[in-house]
């Protein structure tokens, strides 16, 4: 019960924050400063979401070496690739490969 | 103006904005079957993490929303968190504002609701386009729309692989692989990579504060790191 109703405030927040910019900001574009500020959100948020499940493996099931060696691999083929996809499939490929390799 | 004429002029577009949506769509699809699956994943009561998809509906926002809700931490902080993580979707609001102003209400409620990275994105390349203000606004709409049936989908997709899929193969850990890979991709200077370093460290070190207290701490850190490093540049 408690999770259905946290789900919708998140989303009636979700909401505000999708309609209210555009009814309040009019025709002025936004202020370069709260522009750069608000995009380093998004980074810092993701950042901090993933590290605890990479170093820790809250959540996970695979080996330490493992989920580090996935990341290794993910980090600069992001930078290369675009395609979600194939970042995915590298990435779970290595995770899985070294946690047979490692016989865990 | 004939019926056959107002049909034609709007049919169009609507038309252009689908197709304008699609490789976005395809580019999403791995991040909305990871959705599903972490919902699976998670002890969420039955059709709650897709309810996410409806509510929130954003990948980023609704993986930290499942994970904050399996670890049992309070409402207020899940709900703080969404917020920020979806805060960039009120820049998007704002720019596309102006745009959206000679709409009616009741379009504009739907507009707001179906607004994320790929709509935006599709958005204002369909308002640059050739087209009437009417036509610009059927656009956005199919475009929008498109994508929204699209990940709806999806995320039902994944849940039900996640819960065919062996829980030895980990597929959990798709997520944290997919925020670190558009992580990866917005380092562009010196002030971004240590906002994102120092919410990383910060994220571990905090981990085992109660109520994932860490999670708004180390963004926080974060920001004013990148912040003062910012300063520093001439």
């Amino acid at each position: 019960m408690t999770a259905w109703v946290t789900i919708v405030m998140a989303g009636l927040a979700s909401y505000a924050l999708r309609a209210l910019p555009a009814r309040w900001a009019g025709r002025r574009p936004w202020p370069e400063r709260w522009r750069r500020a608000t995009s380093a959100l998004g980074p810092a948020a993701f950042a901090a979401l993933a590290a605890p499940a990479v170093v820790l493996g809250s959540g996970s099931t695979s080996p330490t070496v493992a989920r580090l060696g996935a990341v290794a691999v993910v980090l600069p083929l992001a930078r290369v690739t675009r395609s979600t996809a194939a970042v995915l499939l590298a990435g779970l490929s290595t995770l899985w490969l070294i946690t047979v390799l490692v016989g865990h | 103006m004939t019926r056959t004429n107002t049909a034609t002029t709007v049919e169009r577009p609507t038309a252009q904005g689908a197709r304008a949506m699609l490789p976005f769509l395809v580019s999403v699809a791995p991040l909305g079957l990871v959705v599903g699956v972490k919902a699976a994943a998670s002890d969420l009561p039955h059709g709650a993490g897709w309810a996410t998809s409806l509510t929130i509906y954003g990948a980023s926002a609704q993986l930290a929303a499942i994970d904050l809700l399996d670890r049992g931490v309070a409402p207020a902080l899940v709900v703080f968190t969404v917020i920020v993580v979806n805060a960039r979707l009120a820049l998007y609001s704002a720019a596309l504002g102006p745009s959206w102003s000679t709409a009616s209400a009741a379009w504009r409620v739907l507009a707001a609701y179906l607004l994320v990275d790929p709509s935006f994105a599709t958005g204002v390349d369909g308002y640059a386009r050739p087209l009437t203000t009417r036509e610009r606004h059927a656009f956005y709409l199919a475009a929008a729309a498109t994508l929204w049936v699209g990940w709806q989908v999806l995320t039902i997709a994944g849940m039900t692989i996640g819960t065919r899929v062996p829980a030895g193969l980990d597929l959990g850990f798709a997520a944290p692989l997919c925020l670190l890979a558009i992580v990866a991709r917005e380092v562009d200077d010196r002030s971004r990579a240590l906002t994102v370093g120092v919410a990383a460290v910060t994220a571990v070190m905090a981990h085992g504060l109660p109520m994932a207290t860490g999670v708004p701490l180390a963004i926080g850190a974060g920001l004013a790191a990148g912040a003062r490093a910012g300063q520093d540049r001439p």
